[in-house]
């Protein structure tokens, strides 16, 4: 793994679709970051939303709590939330606590959007 | 800086979520050291975030005026790290399993199940808040175990 990297997110819309595009590390210090950024989101009312995890290289439990709250939110509100680009290390995860059971997951942010606005 | 093989370092830092970078980065410039593979600095960079994580929030509530005590010792087979809060510490035996299919869309609980699944070995003092880890190299394909 690479020396420790800043979490970088980037958002931008793409039709009815807003991309959360991030990278770099989500330990705890990084995760109330990426909170706040989905939470930032729901509270502008976005209703098709991808996070892109391609370029992460780590995910700790509570980058994971956050996309899970911020999943629930969307939902709530009759949103979807979906994530893309998840491979290697990030993807172990993903399946070693079953969250791969409850997301919807895909290959790529092209993909993912087609899904959601279909 | 160079480290000696099979010598305990020690880090102390209050109760604060920014403090874990800091100890984050000395282990990992540590592990070049080592014979770990980046799966492995993977792993250990995972479980140790949660293992602060854990005695930050829970065992010491976030209180500033607590420390959490970490320690490390690079050995030729891989590299040891505890980690000590100041709290009363946990039943570890008897945590819910955060893949039950009740309680996965819960947005927490997943710390010390990452922590046994990513490491080779994992054990806690009788108080419940200390957890001693190793990391041994390339036993990557336990992670999906």
């Amino acid at each position: 793994m690479s020396p420790i990297k800043p979490l970088e997110i980037e958002s931008k819309q793409e039709g009815p679709a807003t991309i959360l595009t991030l990278s770099g590390h989500i330990a705890t210090p990084e995760s109330q970051v990426l909170s706040e950024a989905l939470e930032r989101l729901v509270a502008d009312r976005a209703q098709k939303i991808v996070v892109d995890l391609y370029g992460v290289e780590l995910i700790t439990s509570d980058g994971l709590g956050a996309l899970i709250r911020a999943r629930k939110a969307v939902s709530e509100v009759g949103g979807t939330l979906v994530l893309s680009g998840i491979h290697g290390n990030i993807l172990d995860v993903f399946k070693m606590t079953r969250l791969d059971k409850i997301f919807s997951l895909y290959p790529s942010v092209d993909t993912a959007v087609e899904a959601i606005c279909r | 800086m160079p480290f000696k093989k099979n010598a305990w370092y020690s880090i102390d830092i209050p109760s604060a979520s920014e403090e874990i970078l800091e100890v984050e980065e000395s282990i990992i410039e540590a592990l070049t050291q080592t014979v770990l593979t980046n799966s492995d600095v993977f792993a250990v960079r995972l479980a140790l975030d949660e293992a602060l994580a854990n005695a930050i929030k829970h065992g010491n509530c976030a209180d500033p005026g607590k420390k959490v005590c970490i320690r490390f010792r690079l050995e030729d087979e891989g590299i040891t790290i505890s980690v000590r809060d100041e709290g009363c510490g946990f039943d570890y035996r008897n945590i819910p399993d955060p893949t039950a299919d009740d309680r996965l869309e819960l947005p927490c609980g997943r710390g010390l199940l990452l922590m046994k699944s990513y490491m080779d070995k994992i054990s806690f003092n009788d108080a419940g808040n200390e957890v001693t880890m190793f990391k041994g190299r390339g036993n990557n394909d336990s992670c999906l175990q």
